[in-house]
């Protein structure tokens, strides 16, 4: 499906939003989509595959009855209140990278708070080329124009920020237990359930935007086979299904609260709150992947900058500034 | 690194933005060293290629990476005098050849993704807005542009390799 596509099918389903529950004829719709009447039938016949309530009216139009859990625009603004984080939100059914698309906007102006969400992602992205399963409808696939006044230096700490965001939208609404694992994988009994990936345009002393990219498994009910062991979603871990709307709402509001912190006092307030809410935090004997290397370690507390030190079987103490962590397995050698 | 050798107390007498020139101009003729005499005054200027760091002395003197100068060394006979130099303005960086410096202390990475191939490489023309290099902390993918088009003339840093704010990544020849 071309983007144009995606774009007028998500028109059509806002246009059905906007006038649920009474009849709006298809001569409209076509004349607002600019196109035939028999693309629009073509096109409601999708939105119900997707699990869109619609009832054809004959000679008339469509009437939608029933909404499912569609990050559509209107309804997480209505999450919102008045935040200024989501104002301006681009949906998409589908995309190939709510990232990419976001970054794009950035670069042609797109002013902070502006939020691309998609119902599913083609090549759902991860760190180094790696990729984010994104199965259609089931996870928050969400990227957010962020343009803060703050040195590129404290850009990483955003992602920390963008961590204690969902971790805090989550406690909101379920009472599970969860954990970060340096820098910002969010889990639940060892398997991850929110992975966040950013991308940032900055010189020598000016952050020009962060588009911060973050992934939720929310109403998933199984993973393919070579990450099952890997990650888990809210619905694995509750039994039960959850508002991807509202979800979606309050994790913007608080990553809206936490950027604006971070502006006024700093980073070591998102240090500090990270520091008490990770077990990783310090400590914690872990396996250190870092630039083609590795090695066993024990966590000591995060820097200024909130990067990772390790301290070494042999002594040494490590900063790590990117890589992944993961609970060593083996015991503590007994000395 | 370079040093440079003059009577510490005449150094005035001979301009600083004159042996910045002639610096640059020593390394852009690829000399690995050279002498001038002028009113008085001698200056001997040598270069070792190949150096990636620079080291900034205690008290130190703004160094300008596009010019990896050890400071600027002051020696003489009777060189007790440590009195702090002028600092090297950021203008030493001539306006042919332009160094991208990393924005952030992160991991450098010449390619999108461990098995692509490099975003540039030296000999390439390159164009102002062109992604160069990728630099990384905590999942944060910070794309280095290049400010400038022209030729990209020396690589700093190796894949993979920890890089610190500043630090210089790439030259380019400006055109």
């Amino acid at each position: 499906m071309d983007e144009i596509t995606v774009r007028k099918i998500d028109k059509l389903l806002n246009l059905m939003v906007d006038n649920a529950t009474v009849v709006v004829s298809g001569e409209k719709i076509a004349r607002e989509l600019n196109v035939t009447r028999s693309q629009v039938w073509q096109w409601v016949e999708r939105l119900r595959n997707l699990g869109c309530e619609i009832q054809g009216v004959p000679a008339t139009g469509y009437r939608l009855k029933k909404m499912p859990d569609l990050l559509a625009p209107e309804l997480v603004r209505r999450e919102l209140g008045t935040s200024s984080f989501g104002k301006t939100i681009h949906h998409f059914l589908e995309i190939d990278s709510t990232n990419d698309y976001a970054t794009q906007l950035a670069i042609s102006g797109g002013v902070e708070g502006t939020v691309v969400l998609a119902e599913g992602q083609k090549s759902g992205r991860g760190r180094m080329g790696r990729q984010w399963y994104s199965e259609p409808l089931k996870g928050i696939y969400c990227s957010v124009i962020l343009r803060p006044g703050l040195p590129p230096a404290k850009g990483p700490l955003l992602t920390l920020a963008a961590a204690l965001a969902v971790r805090d939208a989550v406690c909101r609404m379920t009472d599970l237990k969860m954990d970060i694992r340096w820098p910002n994988d969010l889990m639940i009994g060892g398997k991850k359930f929110c992975g966040i990936l950013a991308e940032m345009s900055a010189e020598v002393g000016r952050i020009r935007f962060v588009v911060m990219g973050i992934g939720v498994n929310v109403n998933h009910t199984s993973f393919p086979k070579e990450i099952s062991h890997l990650a888990t979603s809210l619905k694995l871990e509750t039994g039960k299904t959850w508002s991807r709307i509202e979800l979606t709402g309050q994790m913007l509001k608080r990553l809206e609260s936490l950027c604006r912190e971070m502006e006024k006092a700093g980073g070591q307030g998102i240090i500090n709150r990270w520091s008490e809410i990770s077990s990783f935090a310090e400590h914690k004997r872990v396996e250190v992947h870092s630039n083609g290397t590795s090695f066993f370690g024990e966590t000591a507390g995060l820097d200024e900058n909130g990067f990772l030190r390790v301290k070494r079987d042999d002594g040494c103490l490590e900063t790590i500034y990117s890589g992944s962590i993961a609970e060593a397995n083996e015991p503590v050698k007994e000395s | 690194m370079k040093k440079t050798v003059a009577k510490p107390n005449e150094v005035a007498a001979m301009d600083m933005d004159e042996i910045r020139r002639l610096i640059d101009l020593g390394e852009k003729k690829g000399l690995s060293e050279f002498e001038v005499e002028k009113s008085g005054v001698r200056v001997r200027i040598k270069y070792s290629r190949g150096a990636e760091f620079i080291r900034v002395p205690p008290g130190g003197v703004a160094t300008n990476p596009g010019v990896p100068v050890e400071g600027l060394v002051q020696s003489a006979e009777n060189s007790v005098s440590t009195a702090p130099l002028p600092p090297v303005p950021e203008e030493l960086e001539d306006k042919e050849r332009y160094v991208v410096k990393s924005p952030i202390v992160g991991t450098f990475y010449a390619s999108p993704d461990p098995t692509a191939p490099s975003f540039v490489k030296v000999g390439d023309r390159v164009k102002a807005g062109q992604v160069l290099c990728i630099v990384e902390a905590m999942k944060l993918m910070n794309e280095i542009e290049s400010e400038v088009s022209g030729e990209l003339i020396k690589v700093y840093v190796e894949n993979a390799q920890p890089v610190e704010y500043g630090e210089p990544l790439f030259a380019i020849r400006v055109s």
